[in-house]
C-alpha cells in the first residue's frame, strides 16, 4: 500500500480507518501509506475534523431539545408487566395477551398524541382560547399600524370616550373604510377576538397554523394563524400569538385591492401620561421615512435579500454551495458568508452582488491549501448481489449496461432533485406569501423566475428519473397519484421537499439496501412513491395567487 | 424468573433508560414525527426491552437493540402520520452567542450556521447513519438498524462527510 498512489485510497476506506472498522492488516496498510503520504494524511485530518464538528453540533443540539413532558417513571410499568406475567405464566397464557397490553399502551399514547396534535393545529380553538386568555388589558397599550403610505401609532383599543380627531385625516379614513368593508374590528384590531369575528363570518376559508421558533422555553415560541379567503375585501390575515400566554404580537392584513396593513405592538407607553391616550395624528411620512421603517419589519427589506439571492442564482451559487445569506435587521444589511470557497469563485461571488445596496460579503478559508472537494461523480455504491432488486435489474437491463452504472445514475439524479427541492424550500421560507405579495411587481417576477428555474430543472430531472425507472418498473402496475393541492407555492415547496426525501430514501433502500422485502413489494412501493413525487414536482410550478 | 433477577432487571433497564432515553428521543425526532409522540415512543422502546428481557431472551448489545426498535417504531409512526414535517427542519434556531468576544463569536455563529445548513441538506439515511455513528455504534450494527448493507453504511457516511467537509475547520 505504501507504494500505492493516493488515488487508490478512497474516502470510504479512510473513514473506515478513522472509525476503527478495518481489520488489523488493512489498518496497518493504511497506517504505512499515511506515514509516506502527506496528502492522504491531510485528507484524513479533514475527515476527522468534519466528524468532530458534526459530533459536537449533535451533542449541543441534543442538550437543547428537551422533550415536551417530564420523563415518565417506568417502574410502575415494569411492575404491571411483572404482575401480568405472574398471573399468566402458570396458565401458560397465549403470548398475544402481552402484546395486547403493549398495543393498549401504544393506543393510549396515540390518542394522547392525536389529541394534542388536533389542539395544536386548530385555528378556531387557538383563537377562542386566545380571545379568552390572551387579551392584553393594560390601559396604555398602543399599536403601530403601517400601511403602504403611512405609519400610525394609536391606542390598541378605541372606546366611545377616546378622542377621534385623527379620524378626519383622509389616509386614516381610507384604511378605516377598508376595515369596515372587510368587517374587521377597527376598534381593537390587534386581538384574537377581532380576528375570530372576521374569520367566523366567512363561508369559504382556509387556515394554517404554524409554530415559529423551537426554543425550549414556551416564551420563545409563537403561533401564527393565517386565514385566506376568496370572500370579502380582506383576502388574507395572519395573526402571531406568543405561545406561553397567547398574547397577540403582530398581525398582517392583506386586502383584495392590494393594500396591506401591518399591525404590531408599539413600544410601551410607560413614559406617556395616561391622559394623552388619544390617537396620534397620522405621520405624513416622507418616502425616506417609510424606507427607514421598512428595514425594521416586514414586508420590506426582503427585496434586497431577494436581489442577493437572484444574483447568486445567476452564477449558480444557490445550490448547495457553502454560502449563507442572512438579513441582519438591526444592522440593516444583508450578510453573505462563505467558507472554504476558492479565490476565483470568491471574485465571481463578489462581482455578482456588487451594486446591491447594504450587502456585506465575508469569506473565511478554513483550508487554504486545499481546493474544495467537488464530487464530480459519486463513487459506485454497493449494487452487487446485495441489492434487493439485483436480479430484476440484471433481467431488465440486459448485458449492455452494468447494474452499478444504473444505480449510480439514478442515485445521482435523486441527489440533484434533493438539492433543487431544498433550494425551493429555502426560497419559500425566506419569502413567505405575505412578503411576496408586498413586493413590487418586478420583484415578484424576479422571485417567480428563480423558483420557476428550479421547477424546470426539477421537471427535467423528473423526466430523466422516470425514464430510468421505467426500465425497472415496466410491467409493474402503476397508479397515477392524485394531483397535489396546496394553497401557495410556498406550501407546495414543503410538501415537495418531504416527498423528495421519501423518494430518495425508497430509492436508496431498494437499490442499495438489503431489505428482505419481496421484489414485487419493493417495485410497487417505488412506483407509488415515484408517482406521488411526480405530482409534487408538477405542483411546485404553480403560479402565485 | 426469581425475585432477585427481576429486581436486577429493573435496575438494569432503569439505568439504561436514564442514560440513553435522550439519545433515543433525539434519534426518533429525525423521523420528522411530533416531539410528544417521539417521547412516547422512546418510553415504549425501553418498556419493550424490559418485556423481552423478562421473557428470558439474551441481548448481546442492548444499545444497538434499542436503536433498532426505536428505528422501527419511528418508521411506523411516520408511515401512519398524515402530515409529516419535512425531515431536517431543526437546526434552525441559532444558539445564543456568549458575549466575551463578540467578533470571534460572530464567526463561530456563522460557521455553525453553515454547518447546520450542511446537516439539514443530508439525506435522511445519511443523517441517521452519522447520528448512529456518533452514538458509538459499529457499521454492522448501523446496517442492522437501518436495514442496509455494511458497504452502503460506509457509502452513506462517505457522502455525508463529504458534504460536511466543506465547512469543517481544523
Amino acid at each position: 500500500m505504501s507504494d500505492a498512489s493516493c488515488s487508490l485510497i478512497e474516502d470510504t476506506e479512510l473513514l473506515a480507518y478513522a472509525d476503527g472498522e478495518l481489520d488489523a492488516r488493512q489498518a496497518a496498510d493504511i497506517r504505512r501509506h499515511l506515514a509516506d503520504c502527506p496528502e492522504c494524511e491531510l485528507r484524513l485530518r479533514h475527515l476527522r475534523a468534519s466528524l468532530e464538528d458534526f459530533t459536537w453540533r449533535i451533542e449541543e443540539d441534543k442538550r437543547r431539545v428537551s422533550p415536551p413532558r417530564p420523563w415518565q417513571n417506568l417502574k410502575p410499568e415494569f411492575n404491571r408487566v411483572d404482575r401480568e406475567l405472574a398471573a399468566r405464566l402458570p396458565r401458560a397464557a397465549p403470548r398475544t395477551h402481552r402484546w395486547l397490553a403493549v398495543a393498549a399502551t401504544v393506543l393510549v399514547a396515540v390518542i394522547i398524541y392525536q389529541f394534542s396534535r388536533e389542539n395544536s393545529v386548530s385555528a378556531a380553538e387557538l383563537l377562542d382560547k386566545a380571545a379568552q386568555t390572551g387579551a392584553p388589558t393594560e390601559p396604555g397599550r398602543r399599536i403601530r399600524m403601517k400601511t403602504r403610505q403611512n405609519v400610525f401609532v394609536r391606542p390598541a383599543k378605541l372606546t366611545a370616550t377616546t378622542p377621534q380627531h385623527a379620524a378626519n385625516d383622509s389616509s386614516f379614513t381610507h384604511i378605516k373604510a377598508l376595515f369596515e368593508q372587510a368587517r374587521f374590528s377597527w376598534e381593537d384590531p390587534l386581538s384574537a377576538r377581532a380576528f375570530a369575528e372576521w374569520r367566523n363570518h366567512l363561508g369559504e376559508k382556509s387556515d394554517e397554523v404554524t409554530v415559529l421558533g423551537s426554543g425550549n422555553q414556551l416564551a420563545e415560541r409563537q403561533y401564527r394563524i393565517r386565514t385566506t379567503t376568496p370572500e370579502g375585501a380582506l383576502a388574507e390575515a395572519s395573526l402571531t400569538l406568543r405561545a406561553n400566554d397567547l398574547r397577540p404580537l403582530q398581525e398582517t392584513l392583506r386586502f383584495r385591492n392590494n393594500e396591506w396593513v401591518v399591525i404590531a405592538e408599539a413600544e410601551p407607553a410607560g413614559d406617556m401620561p395616561s391622559r394623552q391616550m388619544e390617537p396620534l395624528p397620522p405621520i405624513a411620512a416622507s418616502r425616506e421615512d417609510i424606507s427607514q421603517e421598512s428595514v425594521e419589519e416586514t414586508p420590506a427589506g426582503a427585496d434586497e435579500e431577494l436581489h442577493v439571492i437572484a444574483a447568486l442564482n445567476r452564477i449558480g451559487a444557490d445550490l448547495g454551495e457553502p454560502l449563507e445569506v442572512r438579513r441582519e435587521e438591526a444592522e440593516r444589511r444583508i450578510l453573505v458568508t462563505g467558507i472554504g470557497i476558492d479565490p476565483a469563485r470568491q471574485k465571481q461571488i463578489l462581482g455578482s452582488v456588487a451594486g446591491i445596496p447594504g450587502v456585506s460579503v465575508h469569506f473565511e478559508d478554513p483550508h487554504p491549501v486545499e481546493s474544495p472537494p467537488i464530487e464530480s461523480a459519486p463513487a459506485p455504491v454497493a449494487a452487487g448481489p446485495e441489492s434487493p432488486l439485483h436480479d430484476l435489474l440484471k433481467e431488465k437491463l440486459g448485458a449492455g449496461r452494468p447494474a452499478g452504472q444504473f444505480v449510480d445514475q439514478v442515485l445521482a439524479l435523486s441527489d440533484s432533485a434533493l438539492s433543487r427541492a431544498h433550494a425551493l424550500y429555502s426560497l419559500s421560507e425566506r419569502f413567505p406569501s405575505e412578503i411576496e405579495r408586498a413586493f413590487e411587481p418586478h420583484d415578484r417576477s424576479l422571485l417567480a423566475s428563480i423558483r420557476l428555474q428550479h421547477h424546470r430543472a426539477l421537471l427535467s430531472t423528473a423526466h430523466q428519473l422516470e425514464r430510468e425507472l421505467d426500465t425497472l418498473l415496466s410491467g409493474a402496475v402503476r397508479e397515477r397519484a392524485p394531483p397535489v393541492r396546496c394553497g401557495t407555492w410556498q406550501q407546495c415547496a414543503a410538501g415537495l421537499l418531504r416527498t423528495t426525501q421519501e423518494l430518495d430514501e425508497t430509492l436508496n433502500l431498494a437499490l442499495a439496501g438489503t431489505q428482505p422485502e419481496p421484489t414485487e413489494q419493493l417495485t410497487s412501493k417505488l412506483g407509488e412513491t415515484l408517482e406521488r413525487w411526480l405530482q409534487a414536482v408538477r405542483a411546485s410550478g404553480m403560479s402565485s395567487p | 424468573m426469581d425475585e432477585a433477577r427481576i429486581v436486577s432487571l429493573h435496575a438494569q433497564v432503569e439505568q439504561l433508560y436514564e442514560d440513553a432515553r435522550q439519545d433515543i428521543y433525539y434519534y426518533l425526532l429525525t423521523f420528522g414525527i411530533d416531539p410528544g409522540q417521539a417521547q412516547d415512543l422512546s418510553q415504549e422502546t425501553f418498556l419493550r426491552l424490559y418485556m423481552v428481557l423478562r421473557e428470558g431472551q439474551q441481548i448481546r448489545n442492548e444499545r444497538a437493540w434499542i436503536f433498532r426498535v426505536a428505528h422501527n417504531l419511528g418508521l411506523n409512526a411516520r408511515a401512519s402520520q398524515k402530515k409529516v414535517r419535512p425531515i431536517g427542519t431543526d437546526f434552525e434556531v441559532p444558539l445564543p452567542v456568549a458575549a466575551e468576544n463578540p467578533e470571534r463569536n460572530l464567526l463561530e455563529a456563522e460557521r455553525r450556521s453553515l454547518l447546520d445548513r450542511a446537516i439539514r441538506e443530508l439525506s435522511p439515511q445519511q443523517r441517521q447513519c452519522l447520528l448512529l455513528r456518533v452514538e458509538g455504534l459499529r457499521y454492522q450494527e448501523i446496517a442492522g438498524i437501518v436495514g442496509i448493507s455494511i458497504s452502503t453504511v460506509a457509502e452513506f457516511l462517505r457522502r455525508a462527510v463529504s458534504k460536511l467537509k466543506r465547512v469543517a475547520h481544523e
